[in-house]
């Protein structure tokens, strides 16, 4: 059984923007690591990933993420992470110390702006 | 037989010689004399002589004047007279007169002998052909009194044939087990006069297990026996009864010794008849006993009648119990399609009930309760037309289907935009599908052409969540969902049509009366709730269609205390937190504090989760406490052993320390507990 969670991706300039909504959790998160590597190709710059509309993240989530940014570092894809600056999952991932290895941005618009500078 | 002759004369020296006449020449005769008529008279009246003799002259009463007398009083027997010499005109005179012949004086000898003789022979000779004609016609009237015998006989041989006739009718027409029994215990006691029957049919394997009460069906007529005949006594003599291959007659009565008290009804003994029911491969299917109290002998016809009822009962049962298996393929069907139990949600009292109908074939009426992705409660009710293993068959499809579109987390119009491409045209059904979410306290639902649920508010108040579109296998349906608010306390119930089926009243009274119900037991918890319902929507009467229904209450959740069990899979996870979401609000802690909580306690779950992973489906608990400003939370997975593999060393652990403080796991050998404890702030009870 699968979670209530959404994986909708779309492009901007060039860029997948991957945006989840709901909740991420030990039930779903294997299945939302799956669809998001799917779409990292190499012919992409990077990834986004937008998590203004996840309601609830775990550690699972967490791992999830961190497991993501290694990958993409190893093919030398860049990667930021976007959610409110009020959002209860940035202070996970804040606590989490995710923000050591992946910017977080407070939104997707802020995202890409950052990694198109450094294009 | 001794011949007797009467001798009438005046003159006493004939009165002498004449009969000594007689006895010398007439060997065995025995002869009375009399002097004068009027005497003579009184003697023939009361002796039937074979012959009388007299003189024509006589003082008084004169010969003619007696044979006058004579015949008419005994007309068959014949008279002699004596006449003067030559007196030729008196002799004819007297034959005239009916005398059997006349001798004339002086008497010789010869004559008077031969004469007499004959007429005492033809007496005789007329006394054995009158009593021949009586016998024949005593004869005659025997048969007679046969041949009417035999009549009646033969005409209550015909009611006897119709009786069993009649009784074959009322015993095939029965359904089930207990009316065939009942029905074959009736007949035996208007067949064959006994005042107890009791017939048994035996649901167990082998002739081993038949002494055992447990394995014996019964009935008894009359009713008031049922008291006195324990089960367990009746299915030794059924035992004894079967055992072998012996007839009626040589079933010994020491069998029937422990039935006797409750057969005697009031002092003299009984007639026992015993018989066992043998099905066509001659295996007892069960047994009947009848008795007689009274000393009254069962008669040879009762007999003949009782056991060809043995014979209907047979073929009865043995239909009965093919029936019953066909209709129990069914029914297994329909019940492995049910839910085994319902989800335990804290806060969420759940009670569903599910009332096989009289019907002779199960309907398709199914309900179901999920726990969907997002933790929120999916209740599913609905109704296949027709009835048997097929219409079960359609039910099986659409309640699995519809759960697995549930629990992909689909919208109500999108699941039942799928159910519909699943049914044909030849297939109609109604469903109800709602899904109550707790925390905000609504409920969403989609009615496709079922009786709409009941919702008792916590003032009591009933409302009928009305809106919905055509049943299932209508075509070219718009679904649209329907929203409605679910303040605390309240309670909703669904249900299948088979509570209102009341001929002679209309769905609109039927739903009156469910209302009224509803009411009288909204404050009673729900499981009582269901039972009053279903009791007094039914009236006493049995359901002729299936039943089912559903009741859900969003309970309070007491602030200072929760505790959840839950299977031990993922997909808990998101009940588990819309649980605690709900009494972290009741417990009035702040959103930013529940947060933090709802992801440490989560975290520990799924450890737990993690950790009970195995071939069988373990639990875990979560329990939390709120007392004094201190906020317990303890974690453990049930009755499962692990090795410390030390899986906390991941994010898991870092932030159940980083959101709570002080973590503490404990491991023992009946499994892991991990327990939390921090101080969150308040902001003000809300319930």
């Amino acid at each position: 059984m699968t979670a209530a969670v959404e994986v909708r991706v779309t492009q901007e300039a060039g860029i997948p923007v991957a945006a989840l909504e709901g909740e991420i959790d030990l039930a779903n998160a294997a299945d939302v690591r799956g669809r998001i590597f799917d779409m990292v190709t190499n012919s992409v710059p990077g990834l986004v990933l937008d998590l203004s509309g996840v309601t609830y993240l775990d550690s699972r989530g967490v791992q999830l993420i961190l497991e993501l940014a290694e990958r993409l570092k190893m093919r030398h894809l860049k990667f930021r992470v976007a959610m409110p600056e009020k959002s209860l999952v940035r202070r996970i991932l804040l606590l989490t110390h995710v923000d050591a290895v992946v910017p977080l941005d407070t939104s997707v618009v802020q995202s890409l702006a950052l990694m198109r500078d450094a294009q | 037989m001794t011949p007797r002759v009467l001798v009438v004369d005046d003159d006493p020296a004939l009165l002498e010689a004449l009969p000594e006449t007689i006895r010398l020449r007439m060997r065995g005769t025995a002869v009375e004399t009399c002097a004068s008529a009027a005497p003579a008279l009184q003697q023939i009246a009361d002796v039937d002589y074979d012959a009388i003799v007299s003189d024509i002259k006589m003082p008084g009463m004169d010969g003619l004047a007696l044979l006058a007398q004579v015949r008419t009083l005994r007309p068959d027997t014949p008279v002699l007279l004596i006449t003067g010499h030559g007196e030729h005109d008196l002799a004819i005179r007297s034959l005239r007169a009916g005398a059997y012949d006349y001798v004339q004086k002086p008497i010789d000898r010869d004559y008077f002998v031969a004469s007499l003789g004959r007429a005492v022979q033809v007496r005789q000779l007329r006394r054995q052909i009158a009593e021949q004609q009586l016998a024949l016609a005593r004869h005659a009237g025997r048969l007679e009194e046969t041949v009417q015998a035999r009549t009646t006989e033969l005409r209550r041989t015909i009611e006897q044939l119709r009786a069993l006739t009649d009784v074959a009718a009322a015993i095939h027409g029965a359904r089930g087990v207990d009316e065939v029994l009942h029905s074959v215990v009736d007949a035996a006691c208007r067949l064959s006069g006994a005042e107890l029957a009791v017939a048994g049919f035996y649901r167990g394997e082998g002739q081993a297990a038949m002494a055992m009460g447990e394995h014996w069906q019964t009935a008894l007529a009359p009713e008031r026996a049922t008291a006195q005949v324990p089960v367990d006594t009746l299915a030794g003599v059924f035992a004894a009864i079967c055992a072998g291959d012996r007839s009626p007659a040589q079933i010994p009565e020491s069998v029937f010794a422990p039935l006797a008290p409750a057969a005697q009804n009031g002092g003299a003994a009984s007639s026992f008849l015993a018989l066992p029911i043998r099905g066509r491969d001659r295996q007892p299917l069960g047994a009947m006993i009848l008795a007689r109290p009274g000393g009254h002998a069962f008669t040879p016809e009762a007999r003949v009648q009782i056991e060809a009822l043995a014979l209907q009962a047979a073929v009865a049962l043995e239909n009965t119990r093919l029936y019953e298996r066909a209709r129990g393929t069914a029914e297994t069907l329909q019940r492995s399609l049910l839910p085994e139990r319902l989800p335990e949600i804290p806060g969420v009292a759940l009670s569903a009930r599910y009332l096989p109908g009289n019907h002779e074939a199960v309907g398709g009426d199914w309900y179901d309760v999920l726990t969907l992705p997002n933790g929120q409660i999916g209740l599913v009710i609905g109704d296949v037309a027709g009835r048997g293993v097929l219409a079960a068959a359609i039910m099986g499809q659409l309640r699995n289907a519809l759960r697995a579109y549930a629990l992909e987390g689909n919208a109500p119009v999108t699941i039942a935009e799928q159910l519909a491409r699943l049914v044909d045209e030849r297939t109609m059904a109604t469903l109800l599908y709602l899904i109550v979410d707790p925390e905000t306290q609504t409920v969403r639902y989609l009615n496709l052409g079922h009786l709409p649920p009941l919702v008792l508010g916590p003032g009591g108040q009933v409302t009928r969540l009305d809106g919905g579109a055509p049943p299932l296998g209508v075509r070219g349906v718009a679904y649209r969902e329907h929203t409605a608010s679910l303040p605390a306390h309240s309670t909703i119930l669904v249900y299948t049509d088979g509570l209102l089926e009341d001929r002679g009243r209309s769905i609109d009274e039927g739903l009156a009366r469910l209302t009224d119900a509803l009411v009288r037991y909204g404050e009673a918890p729900v499981d009582d709730l269901v039972d009053g319902v279903l009791a007094s929507a039914l009236d006493g009467r049995a359901a002729e269609d299936d039943v089912a229904l559903v009741a859900v209450r969003l309970a309070p959740l007491n602030p200072d205390r929760l505790v959840m069990r839950l299977p031990a899979v993922p997909s808990s996870l998101a009940q588990m937190r819309q649980t605690l979401r709900r009494w972290l609000v009741v417990a009035g802690i702040t959103a930013e504090d529940a947060y933090d909580i709802t992801t440490a306690i989560n975290e520990a779950c799924a450890n737990a989760i993690e950790h009970a992973y195995g071939p069988t489906d373990g639990t875990f608990e979560c329990e939390l406490s709120f007392v004094d400003g201190l906020l317990t939370a303890t974690i453990r997975d049930i009755g499962r052993w692990r090795s410390a593999r030390g899986q906390y060393r991941g994010h898991g652990l870092k932030l159940m320390e980083a959101l709570m403080g002080k973590v503490e796991v404990i491991s023992g050998p009946a499994g892991t507990a991990v327990q939390m404890r921090k101080s969150p702030a308040r902001q003000g009870v809300r319930v």
